[in-house]
């Protein structure tokens, strides 16, 4: 035992009486005054320690529901156990159809649209520059449009570029507006959203994993380009006001 | 649900103490809820391994250290290399010695505030844990050792070396922040002795 370990064995009275004794002797006063104030600062500062936190009612509540729910489904008889396996067994069947139902409900905004005309039969607005400055201005969006019948991607190709009009969709309890093309003959379709929303994160996301053609912020939006025609510089016809 | 009331009193008793341990022993004191949720279900659930008349702080305390170390890899790590760690001398200048003279303990807590929690939460996983249920829940060393699953004499190291540091950071920030306005009362250590007679000083 070092001269620290013997220290705190005294300070914490786990010293024989012997030791404790031989220990005193040994002290210089400057130490035993030390070894008082330790004392009295450990004191306190188990006290303060002690008082400062308390284990949160709600927490407790849930830890002890749990404890009986368990403590229930333990000493259910074997008749309920099947009857639970029977009816966790119906909820994962449901889950199964219902959760990728909605799931694809919050993701086919990211998905091509397989032709021109469903497109075109689907946009709420005219492919006119007034009514889409209206559309997105009520839709809180301090966007422009371009519009060009072509637009360079590489030195050697040049998209033939039409615009559909636009349209809104729902995604879960946001909206995401919709600029609908027709690239080279494949739709394309740009997505427009005010950043930090929960559909900015998913084009981005999307686009990072490839699932889309690409995105890029314009000021405070993001904008995607969903199409099977690789024309990301189709991002580059919005811009902000 | 005959036998499970029992053991859910006696839980019931000691759990504001458990979950105070589990808060200052984990890293990361948002996942305090956690960590005592689940030790305290992992007990329930093993409540058949529990022995009624042995101590039962102790067999609780078993389970919520190693949940706090499982739930922090890094905590673990110390843990795992903590003789590595306490060995490690903490740089000083050359006549640099610790232990500050605590007049008015009540005080000098009330001026270190949270620093005194911070300071605490410095000590390696080891010191920490055997500090906390020395000072705070009172066991002995026996007690400490067996929760901890370590000898005796390793206790006592921890503790040492805890303490030495826990002092030492509080008196630099008194110094600094100007809490202690005396000059400070100081007292080489043997390990500081050793160090400072190594290099000369």
């Amino acid at each position: 035992m070092d001269r620290d370990e013997l220290r705190s064995a005294y300070l914490d009275g786990e010293l024989s009486v012997t030791e404790a004794l031989a220990y005193e002797k040994s002290l210089t006063e400057q130490e035993c005054a030390g070894l008082i104030a330790e004392r009295r600062f450990e004191a306190s500062l188990g006290e303060t320690i002690r008082s400062d936190i308390r284990c949160p009612d709600p927490l407790w509540h849930r830890v002890k529901a749990r404890i009986r729910d368990e403590h229930r489904v333990r000493f259910m008889g074997v008749g309920w156990r099947w009857g639970a396996i029977g009816a966790a067994a119906t909820a994962l069947v449901l889950i199964s159809i219902i959760v990728p139902e909605a799931l694809r409900g919050q993701t086919a905004f990211l998905e091509p649209v397989a032709s021109l005309e469903a497109l075109r039969q689907d946009a709420d607005v005219p492919a006119d520059l007034n009514a889409v400055a209206h559309f997105l201005a009520s839709h809180k969006m301090a966007l422009t449009l371009r519009m060009t019948p072509t637009i360079r991607e590489t030195d050697s190709h040049t998209h033939q570029v039409t615009f559909l009009g636009a349209r809104e969709r729902k995604v879960g309890s946001e909206k995401v507006v919709q600029l609908m093309y027709n690239c080279c003959g494949t739709p394309a379709v740009v997505l427009l959203s005010h950043q930090n929303t929960e559909v900015a994160d998913r084009i981005l996301r999307a686009s990072r994993e490839q699932r889309i053609q690409a995105s890029r912020r314009v000021g405070s939006y993001v904008v995607g380009l969903v199409s099977k025609h690789h024309a990301p510089v189709l991002l580059r016809l919005v811009g902000q006001t | 649900m005959k036998d499970m009331d029992p053991f859910l009193e006696l839980i019931e008793e000691y759990h504001d103490q458990f979950y105070r341990y589990v808060y200052r022993m984990a890293w990361d004191t948002g996942k305090a809820d956690d960590i005592f949720a689940e030790a305290v279900l992992v007990a329930y659930q093993n409540r058949e391994k529990f022995q009624l008349g042995t101590n039962f702080r102790a067999w609780m305390f078993r389970i919520l250290t190693n949940k706090c170390f499982v739930a922090n890899r890094e905590t673990a790590r110390a843990f795992d290399s903590l003789d590595e760690k306490d060995i490690e001398v903490p740089a000083r200048g050359g006549n640099e010695v610790y232990e500050a003279a605590i007049e008015d303990p009540d005080a000098f807590l009330g001026a270190c505030g949270d620093e005194v929690y911070i300071a605490i939460r410095a000590l390696s996983s080891a010191q920490r844990a055997c500090l906390l249920m020395r000072v705070v829940e009172g066991f002995s060393y026996q007690e400490i050792a067996n929760v901890l699953e370590m000898p005796l004499g390793t206790v006592m190291t921890h503790l040492a070396r805890g303490r030495a540091r826990l002092r030492r950071e509080l008196a630099a920030y008194a110094t600094a922040e100007g809490i202690v306005n005396e000059p400070i009362r100081l007292i080489a250590t043997d390990d500081e002795n050793k160090d400072i007679a190594d290099h000369g000083s």
